[in-house]
Parts: C-alpha cells; structure tokens; sequence
C-alpha cells in the first residue's frame, strides 16, 4: 500500500527497497562467475546432440545405399563409356560432335555441317544434342542406323528430314539429310572414399 | 447470545497453534471501519496474487444511546464472525468530527497544538500533512476515545491500526478544484457533515451539523468562514466552492458569496475504499508498514534462495554438458571416417542412379530413325518412289511418286504401333514434284492402340524402294 511505503521511505530511505535489487546484483555477479560458457555449452551440445544423431541416420541407411551400390555399379561401369564425360558440358559437345563427324564420314556421306547445338540440363547427368546436315545415298542409311547402334558412345536420332534431291556432281538423285543427333554428357563419377581412407585423410587433417 | 459474547467464547476455545496460525492469516486481512452517529460501514479487503480486493462490505445503522457503543462492537463481531476474518486482523477506522476533530493552522507563531481543547498528553494528534506546506492544521482525538476505539477493537480480536478524519475522504477530490476555501457538506442518511478545506486540501474543520444548522445553512457557513478568516488568512470570500446536493443549496433564498457545485453523491464505501487505498495519513495508533519492510525482507531472501537453487541447478548442469560435450565430440571423432565414407558413397550411388535413369529414358526416345525404317519397310513397291521423309519420337510425315494403285496400297496398310495413315498437306517445296502419295500418321496412345500387326522393320528393306 501507498501509506506504508511511504512510511518505510520516510524511515529507512531507499535501504529496504534496494535489497531486491542488491540481490538481484549479486546473483547475476555469482551466475557471471559460476556459470562461464553455460549459454555455449548448450548451444554445442545441442548442435553435438543433432550432429550425433544426423551420423547415426546416415550410417544407418548406409546399408541399403551399399545394396543400392552394388546393383547399380556393374550396370554404370559399362554405361560410364557410353557417355561424354566432361567437367564442362562443352567439352562433352565438342567431343560428340567429332564423334558423329568420324562416324558420318566413314559411313562416306558428303557435306556434313553441325549447327544448333543445346543441351537439356546442366545437372550431374545432361542431354546434348546438335543438328546436322548431310547427303548421301538411300543405301548408307542402314549403314548410318547400324553404326549408331554399335557406336561406343550412347547416340541416337531424335529428328529425320530425308528429301530427294537432284545430284548436281554426278547426276541422277541423292539424300539431303537433316539429323538431330542426341548423345548424353556426364560429369566425372564422385570418387568413393572407404572408411580406412577417410580415416587417414581425418587424421592428415588434424 | 450476542455476537461479542460469540466472539469471545470462540477465542477461548481456540488452540494455540491456531493463535498462531491465524496471527498470520491476519496479514492478508484488513477491516475499514467508517462510524457515524447513525451508521457504521465495514469494508473487508484481502490480499490476493495482484493485491488487496475488498471482499465484503455492510453498513449498518445504529441508534443514539447509551447502547450505542456496546451497538458499534456487536456489529462489528458479528461482521467478524460472519465473514470468518482471523484474529490481529488490522483495523482503520474513519470518524466524523463529533470524536477526530481538527484545529486549523493558527497565525504566525500561534501553533495548532496550542489550540488543543485538552492538554497534550489528554490527545493524540497528527499533522495534516496534505499539501505539504507549514504551518498545518493538526487532527485530534482524545485519549479516551482512542483507549474507547482500542477497546471495541480489541473485544473484536482486531488490532487498531489508524484513525482517520471523515473529511480525509474529500481531500484528494477537491484539491485540484479553484477557490481559496472549499466546502463539503454531505449527508447520510438524515446526518451531515461539514468539512471545510483550504485551497491546497489541508482539512480547516470537520464537524457534524446540527438539523437547525442544517436549516439555517448559509449563515452557519457564514460563520464558519469568517471565524476561519479571522483565525488563517482573510480574504475575498468570492473564490468559495461549495459542493452540496441540490436539496440544501435551495434551501437559501441566495448563495451570493459562494460558487456552488452540486456535490455527486458517491458511493460512500468507493470513498471509503479510496482513502485506504491512498497514502493519507491519519493518527497512527499501530504501524503497519513493518509488514512491508518484512514483506521486502522475504522477497529479497527468497530471490536469493531461488537465485541460489537456480545457480546452484545450472552449475550442476553446466558441468553435466561439459561432460556430454567431451563424449559427443569423441563420438563424433570416431565416427567421422565412417560417415565420411558413407556420405561419398551416397553421392556416388545417387550419382550412378541418376545415369542409369537418363541412360533408360534415352533409349526409350530413340525413336526417329526406327520410325524411318517403318516407312521404308511399309512403301509400296516400283514404280512408287519416296521423295521426302520425316520422322520424330512422335510423328511420321512422308511423300512420294506413284500412281493411285500405290495409293490404294499403303491404304491398305497399317503402320504396327501408329494411327491409320491420314492425309498430309505437303510444304510448298515439294509442290513442285506433285507427289500422288502424301501421308501422315502418328504412334498410337497406349489406350488406342493401333493395329499391332508384325512389325517387321527391317534395315535391308531400306535399299528396296528409295529413290529407285
């Protein structure tokens, strides 16, 4: 009540009123110096605590990614070839379209001009693509499907225009072909790094 | 049996430790007693989590007596024991000025307490203190009626606190209002009260009228003034507010020296309550503040004691997470090579399976050039000659020269996993070449699937008819 506080003001001063906050003073000066870090501690043990349990769940799923491993890793052995591999997608490109220049050639068509070239995504794995024009006769076309399909490169034709036109050299007709060609690009394969090497690497770290 | 009687049969029995106990219970409780010669207002407050509340209130009339004392005592025990209030309970009671009267400020050297009725150890006195300034005028009481007011309350099991003025109940509502005197003269029930005060508040005189003085208003107040004049300052007697209910102001045929207001009729237990709760002083017969000083006592020791247990808790804490922390770091240490492990060879699965899908999904678009092999496969034989082909993942377009038995042919013929074949406006650049054969066709949708003869798309077909 107003009266009596007024009464213990006007008798003791401020005395009893500062005792709260006299105490107040000297709990945050002890809590100061007992209590170093505490705040810290359990924000790291808290992140120790998450970190702790993010390990536990990735070694525990690590067994299903080893299954997973093992039935994919004969079938990606033999298709990493097939693939352009290239840190840069452009690489990939430059390197398939020499490819189909070697190809096309060999099977002898004439006239071979590259344009337009795109690439699906710029993920790990990607789809390059790149249209070409050529002529040649109707009997190098199986020849064309056929080294396509024996190609070491992944290959194939997403789009065909074949028009009969006249053979202004030789005379008679011949084939002017427009192909998309599609192939596929890959980035290099992560390494795999077994426990006993990420060991050694931990300890060359530290 | 009377209530007093009740009361005091009641405290015999009461143990010891129940003394005790309620001794305590009565630091939560506090009686405000208002009395007047013809009523008596108790008001009840206790203290609750956010403070003091008041819990009951009654007011109850008395008559003027010989009984009137014994009156006052049996209403109090019997408000006592109906609302069960513990013993030491502290009282503070509000007199009219029939028994707390009030001597105004004398001049110069003249002091109040020189004015005394009685000498000054017959009185117990206290300086109104309102407005702060000296000299100030002195509220009185006998020692008589203090030891009376002490009895009734000691019957009672209350402990008298202090003892208020009636008049202290204005004294904050008029000293913000003008005028160099104020006047107050309430009523209740068929009794009023006069109470004068100066500009600041500070009570001059409190007293209860007479019914003739009542009757005879203006020229008692009249009086009043000018004996107050003659004792304080003089003065203009226009800057006088008078607050009185309409009822007596019409009783004057005029009221020329003074500015009336109607006086509100409040609630006498919100006035009641309002002095309590304020930080007026009235003649302090026990402190009460001591509990305040305990109060600040035990707040502070119990910070201290939480603050202790809380420090001392977090202490015990800090040391078990230190601990916590060493073994989660060495845990972590130890499982590094192998979650490092673990993380690439996600990556690297994740990776393959990605290649393996595009790969999939590739082979499955590689539709363009089987497509252009179906043509070929499905033309009709010499002398019908292709002269233009386009293939898609999706779509076949294709036109060539013959005659309309070629026509009738490919008609006859289905394309094995595409639409029947429809007609196909050519571009304008093989207008030229008037093709008869100009078809078009599209691969079937699973749910419509086109006629699935033998497909038999071969590459050596290819040489048969192209160009010829």
């Amino acid at each position: 009540m107003k009266r009596d506080l007024k009464r213990v003001y006007k008798e003791h001063g401020i005395k009893y009123f500062a005792f709260p906050a006299i105490v107040l003073l000297m709990l945050a000066a002890l809590a100061d110096q007992r209590l170093e870090g505490y705040i810290s501690n359990r924000e790291e043990a808290a992140d120790l605590t998450t970190r702790l349990e993010t390990n536990r769940n990735i070694l525990d799923l690590n067994e299903k990614i080893k299954r997973n491993f093992d039935e994919l890793d004969p079938n990606f052995t033999s298709l990493q070839q097939q693939f352009f591999v290239g840190q840069d997608i452009s690489d990939s490109v430059n390197a398939m379209q020499e490819e189909v220049r070697k190809m096309l050639q060999s099977l002898y068509f004439d006239n071979v001009e590259f344009s337009d070239y795109s690439d699906a995504r710029q993920n790990n794995v990607s789809r390059i693509a790149m249209s070409v024009r050529f002529t040649g006769v109707p009997q190098q076309l199986p020849r064309l499907q056929k080294a396509l399909a024996q190609s070491s490169k992944m290959l194939a034709i997403d789009n065909l225009e074949i028009n009969v036109i006249e053979d202004l050299q030789r005379g008679g007709k011949q084939l002017a072909v427009k192909a998309r060609f599609a192939g596929m690009h890959m980035k290099p394969a992560p390494d795999y790094i077994s426990a006993s090497n990420a060991s050694k690497t931990t300890d060359v770290r530290q | 049996m009377s209530a007093t009687t009740q009361l005091v049969r009641s405290a015999k029995i009461e143990p010891y430790f129940m003394r005790i106990r309620t001794l305590f219970a009565g630091q939560k409780h506090r009686l405000v007693l208002s009395l007047s010669p013809h009523s008596l207002s108790l008001l009840h407050f206790q203290r609750g989590v956010v403070g003091w509340k008041r819990v009951h209130a009654k007011t109850l009339d008395l008559l003027e007596g010989d009984e009137y004392l014994s009156q006052v005592q049996n209403s109090i025990a019997q408000c006592f024991l109906e609302w069960k209030l513990p013993s030491g309970t502290f009282a503070y009671w509000i007199l009219a000025g029939d028994i707390l009267g009030v001597i105004p400020p004398g001049h110069g050297e003249v002091s109040a307490s020189a004015a005394l009725p009685f000498s000054a150890s017959d009185t117990r006195t206290q300086p109104d203190t309102f407005t702060g300034c000296q000299p100030c005028s002195l509220m009185w009481m006998h020692k008589d009626w203090v030891a009376e007011i002490e009895r009734i309350s000691a019957q009672c099991h209350l402990q008298l606190a202090e003892i208020f003025s009636r008049a202290q109940l204005f004294q904050n509502h008029v000293e913000k209002l003008p005028g160099r005197l104020k006047i107050v003269v309430e009523q209740v029930g068929n009794v009023h009260f006069l109470h004068i005060f100066n500009t600041g508040g500070m009570v001059l005189r409190t007293r209860v009228l007479e019914n003739a003085e009542v009757t005879a208003l203006y020229s008692v107040l009249q009086a009043e003034v000018a004996g107050l004049d003659s004792k304080t300052e003089g003065g203009n007697t226009r800057s006088i507010c008078l607050f009185a209910s309409a009822e007596l102001v019409n009783k004057a045929a005029s009221w020329s020296n003074f500015d009336i207001h109607s006086l509100k009729s409040s609630i006498e237990d919100e006035l009641i309550e309002k002095l309590w709760r304020s930080d007026l002083e009235g003649i302090v017969i026990r402190p009460t503040h001591g509990t305040v000083v305990r109060d600040i006592v035990l707040l502070s020791v119990g910070l201290a004691v939480v603050g202790l247990i809380g420090i001392g808790f977090m202490a015990w804490h800090n040391e078990k997470l230190e601990r916590k922390i060493d073994e989660g770091r060495n845990q972590v240490r130890k499982d590094l090579p192998n979650v490092e492990a673990a993380k690439t060879l996600k990556t690297r699965t994740l990776f393959m399976a990605e290649a393996v899908s595009a790969a999939n999904n590739f082979r499955e678009k590689d539709e363009a050039m089987a497509a252009f092999t179906l043509v070929l496969a499905n033309f009709p034989p010499a002398p019908a000659t292709l002269i233009y082909v386009r293939t898609d993942e999706k779509t076949i377009a294709f036109a060539g020269l013959g005659s309309d038995e070629s026509v009738k042919w490919l008609k006859e013929r289905s394309f094995p996993g595409y639409e029947p074949l429809e007609d196909w406006v050519t571009p304008d650049f093989l207008e030229s070449s008037h093709p008869v054969i100009h078809f078009k066709t599209r691969k079937s949708t699973p749910d419509n699937p086109a006629t699935n003869s033998a497909a038999s798309s071969t590459a050596g077909a290819a040489s048969r008819t192209v160009a010829q």
